[in-house]
């Protein structure tokens, strides 16, 4: 499929998105001046993070080094357009913030900042989401969409957090403790409302008008949906049992839980992907 | 702005395909890049009388689809650079093959599959209506070439006077997504847009 290196886009500047939108969250409340260098460095996770999902999303384009062209949809509101300035916007919000907090630039300034850079993840979510409520295809224009991937990057983001915090456990003490256990509490909820929700979407999907049945597509979507299930319900799994059992610091298991549930979500962008086509089957 | 537009004959197409391969071979096109595409929609069963014998409704039809040079183009909508634009003096969609960066968005919203990608040039290319043919006076190629005399070439309006105004035959998307410039003729057994008995069979080449 040549939408691949698309799957590895929206999957990871949503999953950056949520993994910022934890962080901010924490940062906004912060009163402590140490704690918030520390938890600002993992914004440099979020960067980086960032730039691979640019660099993805660049391999997808025919001539990479006109990139810039780009700019030139802005003018007719291209959705295309409005996504990858959201991306750069987001980006660069983010890289103004970490830069303010490490310079230790205009203090009272920085919240500010960092409301500007949550308002343009969030924007930034919806953008992608944009991109694919085509009026033309029917599978994709709905309210699901805009569902999915809003899941991803919560699903995917909350425990990126987690794992970020608990590599800076010993800096961090009883403050990232508690943390692990409420953002295990929160990933609970959002696997709870993912698993909910997807066999929903399905339903939905089994009842929009297609030449062909969307559900029968390919004979590895069956294994395509049990693994993004599984996985996504093991990995969360994973790090929410042991975190609310106790075990608040292990970056390991964690890490583990990440990547099994990015896999869950890059499994369910490549069925989302695949049920591209018109209600006319040309 | 005279909008010029296409007109299909599908009660005189015979699925000859001549169009599609005039143009391949007009504009030198890679193999798998058809500008102008056949699709042939077909369907029927077979049904037992009460006396034990059968019958059969089985039908075909071929619709010569290129690019519809849309009032509301999707394809120029999403394509983030402009290189797909509406050319302002005939209404023309052409892509400006210095500018696209080969994204491939405007392939993921036109429903009539007329952006191609050609792999080789890495950007996307589709029927600019023959405009260098035109401008001389010309038909476009697939016009020229076509034996049955099943499709025409004009200002959209003339057509429309002449032929009418349909455009919504199967397997032909719902017309009033992208509004095309196009004037179809139903064939005996044209099924309307949306139809379900039917379904295009010559998927592989198309």
């Amino acid at each position: 499929m040549h939408e691949l290196s698309l799957v590895f886009f929206t999957v990871l500047a949503q999953s950056t998105v949520g993994m910022f939108l934890i962080l901010a969250a924490m940062l906004m409340v912060n009163q402590d001046v140490s704690r918030q260098r520390i938890l600002s460095r993992g914004l440099g996770a979020v960067l980086v993070m960032l730039g691979i999902a640019g660099v993805a999303a660049m391999t997808h384009l025919g001539h990479p080094l006109r990139a810039i062209n780009v700019v030139f949809g802005l003018e007719h509101f291209s959705a295309l357009s409005v996504e990858i300035l959201a991306t750069s916007l987001f980006g660069g919000a983010v890289f103004t913030f970490g830069a303010m907090v490490h310079f230790g630039i205009l203090p009272k300034l920085q919240k500010l900042v960092l409301a500007g850079a949550m308002a343009l993840g969030v924007l930034l979510l919806l953008a992608i989401a944009n991109v694919y409520t085509l009026a033309t295809v029917p599978a994709w224009n709905s309210g699901w969409t805009i569902f999915q991937f809003v899941m991803t990057a919560f699903v995917v983001g909350i425990p990126a957090a987690a794992l970020l915090l608990r590599s800076q456990s010993t800096l961090l003490g009883a403050y990232q403790k508690n943390a692990d256990r409420a953002l295990a509490t929160l990933g609970f909820l959002v696997m709870g409302i993912v698993l909910v929700g997807y066999p929903l979407y399905l339903f939905w999907l089994g009842q929009v008008d297609l030449p062909v049945n969307p559900l029968g597509l390919f004979e590895y979507h069956g294994s395509l949906m049990l693994a993004r299930l599984a996985l996504l319900f093991v990995g969360m799994g994973l790090w929410v049992i042991s975190a609310t059992r106790g075990s608040n610091t292990a970056a390991g298991l964690t890490a583990i839980s990440t990547v099994l549930v990015l896999i869950a979500e890059l499994c369910g962008r490549i069925f989302f992907y695949d049920l591209h086509m018109f209600a006319s089957g040309m | 702005m005279t909008q010029l537009g296409f007109y299909v004959d599908t009660s005189k197409c015979t699925g000859c395909k001549t169009c599609q391969l005039s143009c391949k071979d007009e504009n030198d096109l890679q193999v798998g890049v058809n500008w102008r595409r056949v699709y042939e929609y077909g369907g029927g069963d077979w049904f037992q009388n009460a006396d034990g014998t059968y019958e059969q409704n089985v039908f075909a039809y071929y619709t010569s689809i290129s690019c519809n040079h849309c009032a509301q183009p999707a394809c120029t909508k999403a394509c983030p650079t402009g290189a797909m634009h509406k050319r302002e003096q005939d209404g023309l969609v052409v892509v400006d093959g210095d500018v696209c960066v080969g994204c491939r968005y405007c392939e993921m919203a036109c429903p009539y599959g007329a952006p191609q990608f050609d792999a080789e040039k890495k950007v996307m290319t589709k029927c600019d209506g023959c405009y260098d043919r035109v401008e001389q006076g010309k038909m476009p190629i697939c016009i020229d070439s076509c034996p049955l005399r099943a499709l025409e070439f004009g200002p959209i309006d003339e057509l429309r006077a002449k032929y009418g105004t349909e455009a919504d035959i199967a397997p032909l998307p719902d017309s009033s997504l992208t509004q095309p410039s196009l004037v179809m003729k139903a064939s005996r057994h044209a099924k309307p847009s949306g139809d379900r008995t039917g379904r295009i069979i010559n998927t592989r080449e198309v």
